[in-house]
């Protein structure tokens, strides 16, 4: 049999545990009160009978020894089994928050490691499992901390039994352990044969949950009703659930071959319980004993089984606590170098023999580009779609790193700033626009204290949010998106892009890069924000994107890029003048106006 | 006491509600739950009962062959429930994923079927985020499943034993039921805690996983990293845990008294079940006395009463406590479908002409209308530039063309009939239109552009290619037009760029071969040479139909016949470019020529 838990048990397990020591030492205690009380409790459901029928079978059986003997059982049933419960209420939420700790762990980690593996999709059906450990009551980290609890008291009751069970007949015990033993083989084959299923049960999983996903995201609604999607959808996500449904019979259909070797167990073991204890009864035990040895053999059964599943759990979750620390701890590139950001001064960024192609892919993007920015230069890049425009931007951000050559930043090299100091010195305005679910000038200043509100105000000022901001209850305190607040509020596209433009404006970095930062906005907020460009970046080195090549007119250097890479490299004037692609593009995206224009002189 | 019946009123709802889902899915499903219970209650009843006969044998006269005969049958009745268990274990387990991914699918279904503004109003936005989070994150279905499946079993398991006990004494039932009562009554005093608990805790749950999606959402990665925003959402989450800890510390305490206070009427009516049947035993005060083997029969099933009842009772809250998380997702599917409002005739000719009269049009829960006495005219073949700035209702009025909205008052005509007397399919299929947030599917091009199955009409979608640019591309692909778009679906599909899937949504629209095109920003993500390629060949590919233009690019109106001028919700213009320009303090003018300054020389 294949060993698919090839991770170490012991090691995680044994991590777990200290961590748990570490943060919450009084829950030790209440373990240790936990595993007596809940140990203890079953056993006096099986000395009860005994004690009843010892009394019953004497020659002159008294009521009052019966109700005697039954309020003893009560009181201590009671006692044990009122702690037990509360002792439990009170730890497990403890469990919980440890496991939304290391969510909130996971989560640091995810929003400040290396950038490339956000846009790596294997990167997250790696880490799958380790983003699973945290996410419910039940399964993964907090399962398994559950299970680690509550088996010591089970393991405890059942060495107790085996042990009295064991002085009474060695064999009822063995026949006992072999059942039991046969039932944990079936679910480890069960479990294997699972494991050899995982990549169709994947590939299935996957296939639903893009369906999951397609179908539950109501921006698909418009045209699903347009083109008339919906019974072709409708029939392939059945498809597909049949299929995976297919996958788990074959599955469930070999677990339930093997249980039949169970059956055959389970009769030798009741054969041989039952039998030893007719003979033992014929040979001068009391019925009182027989009932009792019987009631623990149930009992033994039971708890045995769940000691096994509790076992074969922990160590199948395990190994999503594994993965989570394995993620945890793995370096992903987060800090950078040393260097400080640069103060008080524009940025000059120089492309020396640059070659880039993206992590896993071939195809180069950039070939020994060279390209210098100066202090308080204005670049245009402009380009056909797949040029690498966008990509230029994230290898200047030191988002990517750079296949082959270096970037220099003010003569030092990227790699030598520290990240957070790096990124200090960028005021971007991306082409996704992100309006998060916090407020007005929350979103503005990117952070929660220490907000300047009038820098706040004068960027939202500057882009001509005043206005809509001011039309606000709450103004500035205004909570964005309905999803944290019912009265939560909305923006439309082109005023969230004006949002997002405040945002770099309040940043006020070293230099500027806008990329698309005009696409959802109408002609005359466009020109608006044309107008403001020089206000915008005045003094800094800016970086401008866009396909709209009149913007690009303002710009002192315009980098035309093609599929090969870098193309022309120019002013406006000079490019122009060499009636290359640039001079083909402009005179295209101009014609229409041209003509429009000209129509009326 | 309104309030209370009605929660209750409630849950009885959504779970006859589940029930009646589950049975139209797979009827079978509710049949085998049916048989787990009977069959759970049958093996603890085989287990109460059977043993007397042993045990009054052992103290009686200990023949062999009634030993023999005795145990044989104990032995025999606990190999075939342990048979029947295992063939409803395996039936069950395939079903319950069946039945769960088809519960997802139900909700797809919901999702297309019902009237398209709700997918606009923010309100079902949100439940249904509420309800998909408690599928996927909160394992709501399994558990509901589950405890529903245990629920029916101990109900089923209590009433045979019920009928046991009555053949003793209805005093030992009153006994258990005295007990039972004040149990009940525990109940429902924390069931109300437990809605009151979770009603407030749904909100808090929601904005949780909202930060926390937020960290796993990698559209916000490169603005998080560049404004370190990780502090910002960290804190919040860290927040929330405190937050979250807070409340589950006091519900689990509480939780643990409720239990331990369950739990000893649970042992209380073990003791008196015990103290009852032993001094019928011993004495004929009480009633005929009985022997040691119905001592053992009754006392048992005194205590299975009691642990199947505590079975009952805790699978019914955690019925309760998925409901609560469920409700969103029930109140979703009962959302009445859309019912065909239009009328019979079937859409057959080309457009002659639309006509808006006086429309008027608020979005639903909204104060402001949206579009004020809309009226205009356009004749068929005519091609129309809709111009206005963000928010002036262009996309708007196109939306109540497809009739995915319907005009507060005033009509739409075409060919001099409003449009809702038509037969809604036929009407949709001569429309078809590319939105500003069109969506492919993970299905191939071919199918993508034909919206059927593959294998259809090479010959058209090749001359489409072509016209769109988009032949290159294709024939670059090892699967060719048959290749899977995106990654998500299959590992050998292919991520188009922006520009070549918007090439691939018109190409979709210009199949469908439509009366009336409909184009909303259609080469926002084109760079100027597809852009122009677009423009040039507009009139060969739109040919003789109707159509619609929308973009913030004002050359577009260049070649179109007539443009429309949408300004605060009115119709400010309707005429030819040549006629608009000569307007010099239009809008339109002011429009056009803030770009068109751009493109002179």
């Amino acid at each position: 049999m294949k060993k698919e838990n090839t991770y170490p048990v012991g090691k995680t397990i044994n991590r777990l545990i200290k961590h748990l020591g570490a943060v919450d030492k009084p829950l030790w205690g209440y373990f240790i009160l936990y595993t007596f009380f809940a140990g203890i409790y079953p056993i006096l459901a099986v000395i009860l009978p005994k004690l009843l029928i010892g009394e019953l079978i004497t020659s002159n059986p008294r009521i009052i020894h019966i109700i005697f003997i039954v309020f003893s059982f009560l009181g201590a049933a009671s006692l044990f089994g009122y702690l037990k419960s509360v002792l439990y209420g009170i730890t497990y939420p403890r469990m919980t928050m440890i496991r939304i700790e290391y969510l909130r762990d996971m989560a640091v980690k995810l929003m400040t490691m290396d950038y490339k593996y956000c846009e790596d999709a294997s990167f997250n059906e790696e880490n799958g499992k380790a983003f699973d450990s945290t996410s419910s009551n039940m399964n993964g980290i907090e399962g398994v901390y559950h299970k680690l609890f509550e088996t010591p008291a089970i393991f405890l009751t059942s060495i107790s039994f085996i042990v009295f069970i064991g002085m009474l007949d060695i064999w009822i015990l063995v026949a006992l352990l072999a059942n039991v033993g046969m039932v944990y083989l079936i679910g480890r084959f069960g479990h294997f044969f699972q494991y050899n299923k995982r990549s169709e049960l994947k590939h299935g999983e996957r296939r639903i949950r893009y369906y999951d996903t397609t179908t539950h995201d109501f921006s698909y609604g418009k045209d699903i009703r347009l083109y008339n999607f919906r019974s072709r959808i409708s029939k392939n996500f059945e498809t597909e659930i049949r299929g995976y449904t297919d996958i788990w019979r074959s599955i469930k259909n070999r677990e339930y071959g093997l249980g039949f070797f169970g059956l055959l167990t389970l009769l030798i073991s009741d054969v041989a319980t039952y039998g030893l204890l007719i003979v033992k009864m014929r040979a001068g035990m009391s019925i009182a004993d027989f009932s009792m040895y019987l009631a623990a053999m149930v009992s033994l059964s039971g708890l045995l089984k769940t000691l096994i599943d509790n076992v074969t759990f922990v160590i199948n979750e395990g190994q999503y606590a594994h993965d989570l620390f394995v993620f945890l701890d793995k370096d992903l590139g987060e800090k950078g170098g040393d260097l400080p950001a640069v103060k008080n001064d524009a940025l000059e960024i120089e492309f020396r023999d640059v070659s880039f192609k993206y992590p896993k892919t071939d195809r180069y993007i950039f070939e020994h580009l060279n390209l210098i920015i100066r202090k308080g230069e204005r670049l245009a890049v402009v380009g056909i779609n797949g040029a690498g425009k966008s990509t230029l931007v994230k290898l200047m951000l030191g988002l990517f790193q750079v296949t082959e050559g270096e970037i220099l930043i003010n003569g030092r090299p990227l790699n030598d700033y520290n990240r957070l100091a790096l990124w200090s010195m960028f005021s971007v305005v991306f082409q996704d626009i992100n309006i998060l679910a916090f407020t007005v000038k929350e979103n503005v200043a990117c952070r929660s204290d220490g907000i300047d509100e009038h820098r706040v105000k004068a960027a939202i000022d500057k882009v001509g949010l005043s206005d809509k901001i001011g039309s606000f209850a709450k103004g500035l305190d205004q909570m964005m998106l309905k999803i944290i607040e019912e009265d939560g509020a909305l923006l439309s596209g082109g005023e969230s892009q004006k949002l997002v433009i405040a945002r770099a404006l309040y940043k006020d970095a070293n230099m500027v890069i806008m990329d698309e930062p005009t696409a959802a906005l109408d002609a005359l907020a466009e020109a608006e924000i044309y107008e403001d460009f020089s206000h915008l970046v005045k003094g800094k080195t800016a970086v401008y994107i866009s396909h709209r090549l009149a913007s690009t007119k303002f710009c002192d250097k315009i980098a035309l890029f093609d599929i090969d890479g870098l193309c022309e490299y120019g002013n406006h004037a000079e490019l122009m003048q060499k009636r290359g692609s640039y001079y083909k593009m402009f005179t295209v995206q101009g014609k229409y106006y041209r003509e429009g224009a000209s129509v009326n002189g | 006491m309104d309030e209370k019946k009605r929660r209750r009123g409630q849950n009885l709802k959504m779970l006859i509600l589940f029930f009646s889902l589950a049975w139209k899915i797979s009827p079978a499903y509710i049949l085998i739950l049916i048989a787990n219970a009977v069959i759970g209650g049958g093996q603890v009843l085989a287990n109460v009962i059977l043993p007397k006969f042993l045990v009054e044998e052992l103290v009686g006269q200990m023949r062999s062959r009634e030993l023999l005969i005795f145990a044989g049958i104990i032995i025999c009745g606990n190999l075939l429930f342990a048979f029947l268990n295992n063939t409803v274990k395996r039936l069950l387990d395939v079903r319950n994923i069946y039945v769960r991914h088809s519960l997802s699918r139900a909700m797809a279904d919901k999702i297309m079927n019902i009237e398209y503004g709700h997918l606009e109003d923010p309100y079902y936005l949100d439940l249904k985020e509420r309800g998909v989070f408690a599928i996927n994150n909160q394992s709501a279905l399994e558990n509901l499943i589950n405890s529903a499946a245990t629920a029916l079993k101990s109900a089923v398991t209590l009433i045979g034993l019920m009928t046991v006990m009555f053949t003793l004494s209805w005093v030992l039932v009153l006994l258990l039921c005295t007990a039972l009562a004040t149990t009940l009554l525990f109940n429902r005093n924390f069931k109300k805690y437990q809605l009151k608990f979770f009603e407030q805790l749904l909100p808090v749950n929601r904005r949780y996983g909202y930060y926390v999606g937020l960290t796993f959402d990698d559209k916000i990665q490169k603005d998080a990293r560049l404004y370190n925003m990780a502090p910002m959402i960290t804190d919040r989450i860290t927040y929330y845990n405190a937050d979250i800890n807070n409340w589950f510390t006091k519900f689990n305490r509480r939780y643990g008294r409720f239990s331990g206070l369950v739990g000893i009427i649970g042992d209380l009516q073990a003791a008196l079940a015990y103290g009852y049947v032993g001094i019928r035993v011993i004495t004929d005060k009480l009633g005929s006395r009985i022997g040691l083997g119905s001592f053992t029969m009754y006392v048992s099933s005194a205590i299975s009463f009691s642990t199947t009842f505590t079975q009952l009772g805790n699978s019914v809250i955690t019925i309760n406590q998925m409901l609560g998380y469920l409700d969103p997702f029930f109140e979703f599917m009962r959302i009445p479908d859309q019912r065909e409002t239009g009328g019979h005739v079937v859409f057959e000719d080309g457009i002659k002409s639309i006509e808006f009269i006086n429309v008027t049009f608020t979005y639903p829960k909204c104060e402001k209308p949206v579009l004020k006495n809309i009226s205009f005219k356009i004749e068929g073949g005519e091609k129309i530039s809709i111009v206005g700035l963000n928010g002036a209702g262009k996309t708007t009025l196109i939306k109540l063309l497809c009739r995915l909205y319907k005009p507060d008052s005033g009509m739409i005509k075409i060919n001099g009939m409003n449009i809702f007397e038509y037969d809604h399919e036929s009407y949709l299929a001569r429309i078809a239109a590319v939105f500003q947030d069109y969506r492919l599917f993970a299905f191939g091009i071919d199918e993508n552009i034909t919206c059927k199955p593959s294998g259809t009409d090479d010959i058209s979608i090749d001359n489409l290619l072509t016209q769109v640019g988009l032949k290159d591309k294709i024939e670059s692909l090892p699967n060719g037009i048959k290749t899977t778009l995106g990654k998500a679906y299959s590992p050998d599909g292919v991520e188009l760029s922006g520009g070549e899937s918007q090439k691939v949504a018109i190409a979709r629209a210009l199949y469908k071969n439509a009366s009336l095109i409909i184009l909303d920003e259609p080469t926002s993500a084109l760079d100027p040479l597809a852009e122009a390629d677009i423009y040039a060949n507009f009139n060969k590919l739109v040919g003789d139909k109707t159509a619609f233009y929308i973009s913030h690019r004002m050359s577009s109106s260049v070649f179109c016949d007539r443009i429309l001028i949408l300004q605060d919700g009115m119709v400010a213009d309707f005429d030819t470019h040549t006629a608009l320009m000569a307007k010099k303090d239009s809008l339109y003018f002011k429009l056009f020529n803030s770009q068109a300054e751009n493109y002179k020389e």
